[in-house]
């Protein structure tokens, strides 16, 4: 099954995604903070991640940033899953090259598995 | 140096007028009375008679050599008199005229002739006093102007009509970097461009002709494009001219650094407190789709009910979120940035796809009826994308189950017209003047749709006006509603 890791540090949000996607089978890894996420990218080098933007420490855009400048990884598509919502903000994200960017609070966890399912192929 | 002076003049016109005239005149009296003479010579044999008559012709020659000369030494004196009487005078006068029109004002041209010069002379000494006072008044205007020009919180430049450098006041100097010894005033923009990095400049020099003000904001690196503080400018290029003359550009650097900084402390204090508030209705919204959707196990059909009430008021939460966050960023003025051209039915087309999620649930029909000719409209795509689609989703909502939304585009020379025409619930003839105001809902709009906002038509209204384009309605309760909006179109389409 794919591989997915999940870069979140909300506690609540991680785990539902976490609880979710293994129910589905999904090879599920998670992260607490950017500097964790970015490591386990390259350890894990998962199918796809899902990236929060305001984590503590490295936040997702820089995130994002340098796993773009790592040949190894740089080709790991991302969706970006995160409550910041401004057109600036959503700029940023997919001129970084983030396969998309969602706002958790407008989709269900539902939508946002259609959305792997659909980058996934 | 005039080419002849009128003492000249007055030379040549007495040698025409009076010595050439007598000259010859004397001429011809001598002739006469040689003929005379000659002619009573050759019949007079007598020596002494001729002797007699010989003498007299040479008393006749040098009488009138003696009378010639005489007057031509009255001729003389009267011209050193004259001379000394009225050319004197005049040239004093020329002298005067002289140092004053290279700027001397104080001098004075004193004569004592007791005739029409000395009248003129007096008149010429109080046009230089007028004139002096006259030159002191506008020096003291300019230094006046200069010095507000020179303290003047905005860099203030001004290029006359060649595009060289005229004024450059102390904040204009500070802001481009100019240290005060660099001579820059008289140089064409074209030169100071190469030194200057400031894109305005460039942007001139590459204007052919601007004709009305024109406004641009730029930053600027403090320190020439290191790392240091950037400093933000709201430049604007201002013609002078009256008439049809046109005198040059005035162009004002004004500092926006403080209010830029001030707007990004509040925007990303504004996107902070949004991401804050809706992170806990997102882990509300995931979790209660989740127990709802029986992911979690089976449950009651009344728990089931209350966690689908609970749902809704989640949502209305995110939408007020959503909706504060719009109507901050209007009334910043930020919603109107950058502008592009945009073929109305594609927006509207695009708009209804994204919705359409909304409009299968209740089965509704869309149709959207294109006008006959493209219409283009100059615009903010992401702002005039979400007032349409407030219009669709309130068509939609206040529809019934399988009812029908037309969307009607239009267009002329100058506006193009969009309706959205529903046969839903119509807006209450006593609540309609209310209508676009901030958090108003209709009574019988709240029994359908509790969770609206009551921002929606205030955003659409406002995004509307931003684009200098109006919006308006007609509707009838049980009947339906049309709304209607104009936009300007783009000119050369």
């Amino acid at each position: 099954m794919p591989k997915i890791l999940i870069i979140e540090d909300d506690i609540f949000l991680r785990d539902l995604a976490f609880q979710k996607l293994k129910a589905l089978n999904f090879e599920v890894s998670q992260a607490i903070d950017g500097e964790e996420g970015l490591k386990k990218i390259i350890e894990i080098k998962p199918d796809l991640v899902l990236l929060d933007i305001i984590l503590p420490g490295m936040d997702g855009f820089e995130v994002l940033k340098k796993k773009q400048e790592n040949k190894e990884i740089s080709s790991i598509p991302v969706i970006i899953l995160s409550n910041l919502g401004q057109k600036e903000e959503i700029d940023q994200g997919l001129k970084l090259g983030a396969k998309d960017y969602m706002i958790k609070a407008h989709f269900t966890l539902d939508e946002v598995l259609e959305k792997i399912k659909q980058i996934l192929g | 140096m005039p080419k002849f002076s009128i003492f000249t003049k007055i030379i040549l016109i007495v040698f025409f007028a009076l010595v050439l005239p007598l000259f010859f005149s004397n001429y011809f009296i001598i002739s006469t009375y040689q003929g005379f003479i000659n002619k009573y010579v050759s019949g007079i044999d007598s020596d002494a008679v001729k002797g007699v008559l010989m003498s007299l012709q040479k008393s006749a020659y040098l009488q009138n050599v003696v009378i010639f000369a005489t007057f031509l030494v009255i001729v003389f004196l009267v011209f050193v008199v004259l001379s000394r009487v009225i050319m004197g005078p005049i040239r004093k006068l020329v002298e005067g005229t002289k140092r004053v029109a290279d700027g001397d004002f104080e001098t004075k041209v004193v004569l004592k002739t007791g005739d029409e010069l000395e009248v003129l002379a007096g008149s010429f000494n109080k046009m230089v006093e007028r004139l002096k006072e006259a030159f002191s008044e506008a020096e003291g205007e300019k230094q006046k102007t200069m010095g507000i020009i020179s303290n003047f919180v905005d860099g203030v430049l001004f290029f006359d009509d060649k595009k060289d450098l005229r004024i450059i006041n102390n904040q204009a100097e500070k802001f481009l970097r100019v240290g005060p010894s660099e001579k820059i005033i008289g140089k064409n923009i074209n030169s100071l461009r190469k030194n200057f990095y400031f894109p305005l400049m460039s942007d001139l020099a590459d204007f052919k002709e601007i004709k009305r003000v024109t406004k641009k904001n730029v930053s600027l690196k403090k320190d020439g494009g290191g790392d240091g503080e950037t400093l933000f400018f709201e430049t604007s290029v201002v013609p002078l001219g009256r008439g049809n003359k046109f005198f040059g550009y005035i162009i004002i650097l004004h500092d926006i650094t403080r209010e830029k900084s001030l707007e990004k402390l509040k925007s990303e204090f504004i996107s902070l407190a949004t991401h804050q508030l809706l992170t806990p209705t997102s882990v509300v919204k995931w979790a209660v789709d989740s127990v709802v959707k029986g992911e979690t196990g089976k449950i009651p059909k009344k728990t089931k009910e209350a966690l689908e009430g609970a749902m809704q008021n989640n949502e209305r939460i995110i939408a007020v979120v959503d909706d504060l966050l719009n109507v901050t960023k209007i009334e910043e003025g930020r919603f109107v940035g950058e502008f592009t051209e945009e073929s109305l039915t594609e927006l509207i087309t695009a708009v209804a796809e994204s919705r359409r999620k909304n409009i299968e649930k209740k089965n509704i029909e869309i149709e959207i009826i294109p006008s006959e000719k493209e219409c283009f409209v100059e615009v903010n795509r992401q702002s005039v994308m979400l007032a349409v689609e407030n219009l669709v989703d309130n068509a939609v909502e206040y529809s019934n189950v399988g009812g029908k939304v037309t969307i009607k585009i239009s267009c002329d020379n100058i506006k193009a017209k969009v309706e959205f025409i529903d046969a839903g619930i119509g807006i209450p003839q006593d609540e309609q003047r209310k209508i676009f105001t901030k958090f108003f809902r209709g009574d019988n709009a709240l029994k359908i749709k509790s969770s609206g906002t009551g921002l929606g038509l205030f955003i659409v209204k406002s995004i509307i006006e931003a684009h200098k384009g109006s919006i308006g309605f007609e509707s009838q309760e049980n009947k339906g509603s049309s709304f209607w909006f104009t936009l300007p179109v783009v000119n050369n389409k």
